[in-house]
């Protein structure tokens, strides 16, 4: 097989995908008819398109997978188990999402919308495809332009979409310039874009500091990444873009750019570094990530949870855990990299999964809620949701509870492997860590217990309705489900992440 | 059915009956019918349950193996492969729903299905607002508790032990009195808070242990406490582990400093949540002091715990008894009294010797018994006269003699009268800590008479006395009702048949706490031979052989 027919081959789910968004953005306009067709059904009609495209990808994931030989290729792509497990994680994330904006797109831009979807959700699974820096680059991008459109598209936020939009565009504009330029300080250090020659020439450069071309390179890297998961120092976009967002489009931003953003991390800063390395360059350059990764977890779990206590906005609130559940997941990356039974890149990748199944089914319950003509905004709006909507009310709280971190659910197990791991390095820094963790769990209980408090311990104030549309609720009932199922089975999951940390 | 079974049957049945009564949208009468039905079964289970462990023989009290489980049921949950093996090392650390039963946990289930099902009773008349969730909670609860108490695995144990915040949290938070959302709100961020903390010191246990490789299942507690008895780990890592651990659980005993959650959620939760969260939440702490700090770090338990918690204790003695004689509110110096009844309760177990253990434990069950029989009979009067003020009251046993007769009778058990419950309890804790510590001891002592003193000026004021007036309800008030009796009875003959003859119970749980006695027997020794050789083998951990 040619070079390029390998690289085709490695990602041929995302070409299914990506051929599909180009169907749907060439027959969209043409399909149009307004005001014959009946409220939305064009809307259905192309969500079902976006299934069946996510379906074939996801045949393509279980059958047809690339050869174990690309592993070390030198070609654009590569195929391992990371990239097979992220495949699964976010065409799993793309069925939620598809389901939750069902029925909440007009008709005049279903097509777009769902042909968006489609192109973010390739970008991501090629970002963890990337075997280059170029190729990386361009993956972030494609899950980056899509969300500007997408932001912007269903005009259905109010006044304050426009908002959320611009400052989402020129922040991730922002990010996107210092990862490119972190980028060009790494090839003009090694001259290559290669990411397997880059790791190699790395390992065998001599003297055992690294060049502080390199300390640059990675600190801007780390700093344009932290937009994409929402950490510290970029993280302020996170409130006010969520606000102004669709809850679906929310969910959307809440899950997969952080998604994105761990895996163009884990690609460019391996966790595995063999033996004989230790001391090197390599080595040297990855204790300084992970003094970044330290500071940023701790500062994005404390100003997320901090802030998040001033919050009555529904999706301020959850924007502002979300950058707390990044400080968490950075945890993983900046407790130490000692080889241990619980490791730590397992153990974020674990977090991730579950904070994905939760917060996606946040936002979807936001989006099945609503407030006579407006969504569900604020938490005052959920007063006495138990008593007017028991099986939402008990949705929301199982979802809650895994956010705080409560058994029986997957935040709970997912915590509990942040701490174990963090504390099985062994290191001070590690334990501070841990001790950090801990703390903010515990600040965090008060916020998602005000949540919890007001659906069941207030009266309704006035009656909150439903949109009424099965499949947003039934995306909401697959991530309830797949959070407790995380908590009892979580041996499937664990045995999935555990392969990356060897 | 076999041993398995029914004790599975126990935890489960609660739990599915709740689960049952969420998802089906029954009406009021069958929701309150499954109910009771769910709990008089899970009660037959577990009396069922101890009859089969009576059976059984029970393995001889080894100082090497402070925690044995009669009867388990292991499933594997989770496994954590090591990366760094090497040829030495167990190869993976298997994380397990790991359920076992031992006396300790026998005596518990069985008092949780008893005050279950006397609580599901005694909401029978108060409760109408969403019955169905109501008795939905009360069962999670009953499953999560007999989940706790029955946990052998250390993160099953705090898994249970904050599962049980969040039915609690619903039942004090809907149905409590008129600041149930202050209420609700202060006992879960507090008690979450410690547990977290617990947490902590949990994983830190944990890593130790997964790091050390030794064993094959680092979470399981009769593994651990096995491998720990042998092996101590290090002085210093064991004082961090008992602190850290011990805050948790200080937090819901509650000990002296860590109480100020319980008075509200006290006086704003229903009667059943009054019962439950003193008859039975509030012994998951000292559980948790017996079944975790104690058998895994004893040299801290030993050197720092032992003098540490005991002072905290009799502190906790006397304030709580101070307090208690200071209320006018009936419900306020019964939580008040809890306070102090739990400090001997703690104050037995770290006397660390047979007799202390064995009065801890036995005051774990006497105080479940009387004061959960004193929360049900304040939330009687408070049902008749909308009150619950000393002042207001007056005179009941003329207009509710009945009533006002069990009331002193549970009051005499409550105080420590010999011939009841509460008189052995105490009186084996208080001898326990006198082998220890005289001084201690002698000041404890005088709770029990302060106990006497709050009783008995309480029973004068709101009981005897003039009758005082009531506005409402005057004159037309039932006395004893059918279900109420069928609730607080069995509370009551039990009371006097401990008193009368605690044979029984201690037998149950003398073969465990037998093996922990030897355990601090062991370590004793080992301390006074360490003294002599000089303070560095202590320091080091070594273990004496």
């Amino acid at each position: 097989m040619s070079v390029l027919a390998q690289s085709v081959r490695a990602v041929l789910p995302e070409c299914l995908l990506i051929a599909a968004a180009c169907v749907q953005f060439l027959l969209g306009p043409f399909v149009v008819t307004e005001g014959v067709a009946g409220p939305r059904r064009l809307g259905r009609i192309w969500s079902l398109f976006s299934l069946a495209a996510l379906a074939a990808a996801a045949a393509c994931w279980l059958w047809y997978p690339a050869p174990e030989s690309l592993v070390d290729s030198l070609g654009m792509f590569r195929y391992d188990a990371l990239l097979a497990f992220i495949r699964g994680v976010v065409l799993a994330a793309g069925l939620v999402l598809v389901l939750i904006h069902w029925d909440e797109v007009a008709d005049g831009f279903a097509a777009e919308v769902h042909g968006l979807l489609l192109l973010i959700l390739a970008g991501v699974v090629m970002a963890a495809a990337a075997n280059d820096l170029v190729v990386l680059f361009l993956a972030l991008e494609l899950v980056s332009i899509p969300t500007y459109v997408f932001l912007y598209l269903p005009r259905r936020g109010g006044a304050t979409a426009p908002e959320a939009t611009t400052k989402y565009f020129l922040l991730s504009i922002f990010s996107s310039a210092i990862v490119l330029y972190g980028l060009s300080f790494l090839y003009g250090a090694v001259g290559t874009t290669h990411l397997g020659t880059i790791q190699t020439a790395l390992a065998h450069q001599t003297g055992d500091k690294a060049p502080s071309i390199l300390l640059i390179a990675t600190a801007c890297i780390v700093a344009g990444l932290s937009f994409r998961v929402t950490a510290v120092p970029f993280h302020f976009y996170a409130p006010d873009v969520f606000q102004g967002a669709h809850a679906g489009t929310a969910a959307l931003l809440a899950f997969l750019p952080k998604v994105v953003g761990f895996v163009a991390l884990l690609r460019l800063f391996p966790a595995d570094l063999p033996a004989a390395l230790l001391g090197s360059t390599a080595d040297d350059l990855r204790l300084w990530s992970t003094w970044l990764f330290w500071l940023m977890s701790v500062a994005s779990m404390f100003v997320g949870n901090v802030l998040a206590l001033l919050q009555r906005d529904l999706k301020r609130l959850l924007a502002y855990s979300s950058i707390a559940h990044a400080g968490y997941m950075l945890t993983g990356l900046a407790s130490g990299h000692r080889p241990s039974a619980v490791h730590g890149v397992a153990a974020l990748l674990f977090y991730l999964v579950a904070y994905g199944a939760t917060i996606a089914g946040v936002f979807g319950l936001m989006v099945y809620l609503r407030r006579g003509r407006r969504p569900v905004e604020t938490i005052d709006d959920l007063a006495g949701l138990s008593q007017t909507h028991p099986a939402c009310a008990a949705l929301m709280t199982i979802l809650v509870f895994s956010l705080t971190g409560l058994p029986p659910t997957a935040g709970f197990m997912g915590k509990f492997n942040l701490l174990l791991s963090a504390w099985l390095q062994g290191t001070t820094t590690a334990y501070v860590l841990a001790a950090v963790l801990a703390v903010n769990a515990a600040i965090a209980a008060a916020y998602y217990l005000r949540i919890v408090t007001v659906m069941y311990l207030r009266p309704p104030v006035e009656s909150v309705e439903t949109s009424g549309r099965f499949p947003a609720v039934a995306g909401v009932a697959l991530c309830a489900a797949a959070t407790v199922a995380i908590f009892f089975f979580p041996r499937v999951l664990w045995d999935l992440v555990d392969q990356f940390a060897v | 059915m076999t041993a398995t079974a029914i004790f599975l049957a126990t935890i489960l049945l609660p739990l599915a009956a709740g689960v049952l009564l969420l998802v089906a949208r029954w009406p009021a009468a069958a929701a309150r019918g499954l109910a009771l039905t769910a709990t008089a079964a899970t009660l037959a289970l577990s009396i069922a349950l101890a009859w089969q462990l009576s059976e059984r023989p029970r393995p001889a009290a080894e100082a090497g193996r402070p925690v044995n489980a009669a009867i388990e049921w292991r499933q594997e949950w989770l496994s954590y492969n090591r990366h760094d093996s090497n040829v030495l090392n167990e190869q993976t650390a298997h994380l397990e729903l790991f359920l076992g039963i031992d006396g300790i946990s026998l005596l518990l289930v069985l008092l949780t299905s008893l005050l279950t099902f006397s609580a599901v009773l005694i909401s029978w008349g108060p409760i109408h607002d969403r019955v169905r969730e109501y008795y939905a909670s009360l069962l999670i609860l009953q499953g999560g508790l007999h989940g706790a108490f029955c946990a052998f695995d250390i993160v099953l144990f705090y898994v249970f032990f904050e599962f049980t915040l969040l039915p609690l949290f619903f039942l004090v938070g809907i149905w409590g009195g008129p600041r149930r959302r202050e209420a609700a709100i202060k006992f879960f961020l507090y008690t979450f808070a410690g547990s977290v903390v617990t947490l902590i010191g949990l994983v830190l246990l944990v890593a130790n242990l997964v790091g050390r490789g030794a064993l094959s299942h680092p979470f399981s507690i009769p593994e651990i406490a096995a491998e720990l008895a042998l092996n101590p780990l290090p002085y210093a890592l064991q004082m961090a582990i008992f602190l850290l651990l011990s805050v948790g659980f200080a937090v819901k005993v509650p000990l002296f400093p860590f109480h100020t959650w319980l008075p509200l959620a006290h006086v704003e939760a229903p009667t059943a949540g009054s019962v439950l969260l003193a008859g039975v939440l509030l012994k998951l702490g000292a559980y948790g002091f017996l079944r975790i700090c104690l058998p895994i770090v004893p040299d801290a338990c030993l050197h720092v715990g032992a003098p540490l918690v005991s002072v905290l204790a009799v502190i906790g003695i006397l304030y709580g008894a101070l307090c208690a004689y200071a209320q006018s509110d009936l419900k306020k110096l019964v939580a008040y009294s809890s306070i102090s009844h739990l400090g001997f309760c703690l104050l037995g177990l770290f006397a660390l010797n047979a007799e202390g253990l064995t009065g801890g434990m036995l005051q774990m069950i006497n105080h479940g018994l009387s004061t959960g029989a004193l929360f049900l009979i304040v939330g009687m009067v408070y049902e008749r006269y909308h009150t619950r003020e000393v002042g207001d009251l007056g005179g009941l046993a003329s207009r509710l003699p009945l009533i006002s007769a069990l009331m002193v009778f549970t009051c005499l058990a409550s105080a420590g009268l010999p011939g009841l419950n509460g008189f052995v309890g105490e009186v084996l804790a208080l001898a326990g800590m006198f082998k220890v510590d005289r001084t201690l001891s002698i000041v404890a002592t005088l709770g029990v008479i302060l106990a006497a003193l709050y009783l008995l000026t309480m029973l004068k004021r709101a009981f005897f006395g003039p009758v005082r007036p009531t506005p409402e309800h005057a004159g037309s008030v039932p006395d004893l009702r059918g279900c109420e009796a069928w609730s607080l009875v069995p509370l009551l003959l039990l009371c006097l048949v401990i008193g009368v003859y605690p044979r029984p119970l201690i037998d149950t749980v003398k073969p465990d706490l037998e093996a922990l006695a030897r355990l601090y027997d062991s370590r004793r020794t080992a301390a006074t031979q360490q003294v002599a050789r000089g303070p560095a083998g202590l320091a080091r951990g070594e273990s004496p052989r």
